[in-house]
């Protein structure tokens, strides 16, 4: 294992411990590894000293009075915690970036959105394929056949958007320092080769954003460079307010209740016509999106500012 | 040897091993390793501990090679918590070195 690998998994396992805390510990280790390094001995075989990731994991945890066990059972509460708090690095890293970074990342989504509609076809063209397959049947059969098809081709349309987002978020926004960091260590890139399934190369994305936000997030915040004319930082900070007010770590929970509620309703409008289920969905997600926004904004106004 | 009584007595020889003398993390490691075989990785968390609890305090100090080791030392409230720590130990063991006697079991071994 190398280091970066053991900073990664580690760090995952102690995200319930602050920053500071976690980034302290993490720098003992760094510094034992040097220092073993130095007498000889090399940085896989440090590591290995270490022992067993999850058991040294608990230990650490175990120091800081927290049962792991117990954590366990709260599993999808931190895996939700885990991603609101992934968005809002996002959204903070976003910030950071200058008016010409701002342009191509816009221009690059435009891009995204248009491969998005283009690959529509192709699925939708099967689905119809498909379906014409099953002319022949009764027409009560055939029809509710042809809403499955549909449904399915739209559940394999969607998770092909999602998965696309993410990864785009995670190439241009994650990893794009403005002051590129040199590359830690040989390894750090496999997570992009092999055969490895979609899930878990997200997965793997996800790790490395994390850790690279995770080291670099803070002289992000500061760096970046600041051209362009006055109207140019006008229209960047309009567009940074309002990516503040959608996709700010408050407007994460706001972000997630219009996704999930528009993406149920998209489906199903699809799937049967004019959903009117579907409708209702949307229109539960948009007044969660409603109150999630004023309580934020009260909250702002209050005091509390999160950007 | 038992990993529960390693666990037990850690704080302890951690505690111990700076009363006398601040030591950085690595040396206090190599230390205490010669004492009892240890997973090298948790004592960083005990120390953090430690430290959380105002029992040890930390500098920084630069090296003639490499950068600056953060060493460990003990303060006044860590002194008077290794006592109780010490005088606790002594008694314990010896609470069960007699009866251990007692039980008559250290003959048969």
């Amino acid at each position: 294992m190398t280091r970066f690998e053991f900073v990664n998994k580690l760090n995952g396992r102690l995200y319930l411990l602050s920053e500071n805390e976690r980034r302290d510990i993490i720098d003992e280790y760094m510094g034992h590894i040097d220092l073993k390094m130095q007498e000889g001995k090399s940085e896989a075989e440090a590591i290995r000293d270490f022992g067993d990731i999850d058991e040294l994991a608990d230990e650490i945890l175990q120091a800081y009075h927290i049962d792991s066990s117990k954590v366990g059972d709260r599993t999808l509460d931190i895996y939700i915690r885990q991603r609101v708090d992934y968005i809002g690095r996002a959204a903070e890293k976003f910030l950071s970036f200058s008016a010409r970074q701002i342009a191509r990342l816009f221009a690059e989504f435009l891009v995204l959105m248009l491969l998005l509609s283009l690959m529509r076809w192709p699925i939708i063209s099967c689905a119809n394929i498909f379906s014409y397959m099953f002319a022949w049947m009764p027409d009560i059969i055939y029809n509710s056949l042809r809403t499955i098809i549909y449904f399915i081709a739209n559940i394999i349309n969607l998770a092909l958007a999602f998965v696309l987002i993410y990864h785009f978020i995670n190439k241009r926004i994650m990893d794009n320092n403005p002051t590129p960091p040199t590359p830690p260590h040989s390894g750090s890139s496999q997570g992009f080769s092999g055969d490895a399934s979609i899930g878990s190369q997200v997965e793997k994305f996800s790790n490395m954003a994390v850790d690279k936000a995770e080291k670099f997030g803070r002289s992000a915040l500061n760096a970046g460079e600041k051209t362009g004319s006055f109207i140019i930082n006008f229209a960047v900070a309009i567009i940074k307010i309002s990516l503040v007010l959608t996709v700010g770590l408050p407007g994460a929970i706001i972000t997630i209740c219009a996704i999930v509620g528009t993406v149920l309703a998209w489906v199903l409008y699809i799937g049967s016509g004019i959903g009117f289920l579907g409708l209702c969905i949307c229109g539960v997600g948009v007044c969660i999106m409603a109150i999630a926004f004023m309580s934020w904004l009260c909250g702002l106004l209050g005091g509390k500012t999160n950007a | 040897m038992n990993t529960q009584f390693k666990k037990g007595v850690l704080e302890l020889i951690v505690l111990l091993s700076i009363a006398d003398m601040d030591k950085y993390g690595y040396q206090l490691i190599s230390e205490v390793g010669e004492i009892m075989d240890v997973n090298e990785g948790t004592i960083y968390p005990l120390l953090k501990r430690l430290v959380n609890d105002e029992y040890c305090e930390t500098y920084l100090k630069q090296s003639a090679e490499g950068p600056a080791r953060k060493y460990y030392h003990l303060t006044d409230s860590g002194r008077i918590y290794l006592k109780v720590l010490t005088q606790e130990w002594l008694k314990f063991a010896d609470t069960v070195n007699n009866f251990i006697k007692e039980s008559g079991f250290d003959d048969k071994i």
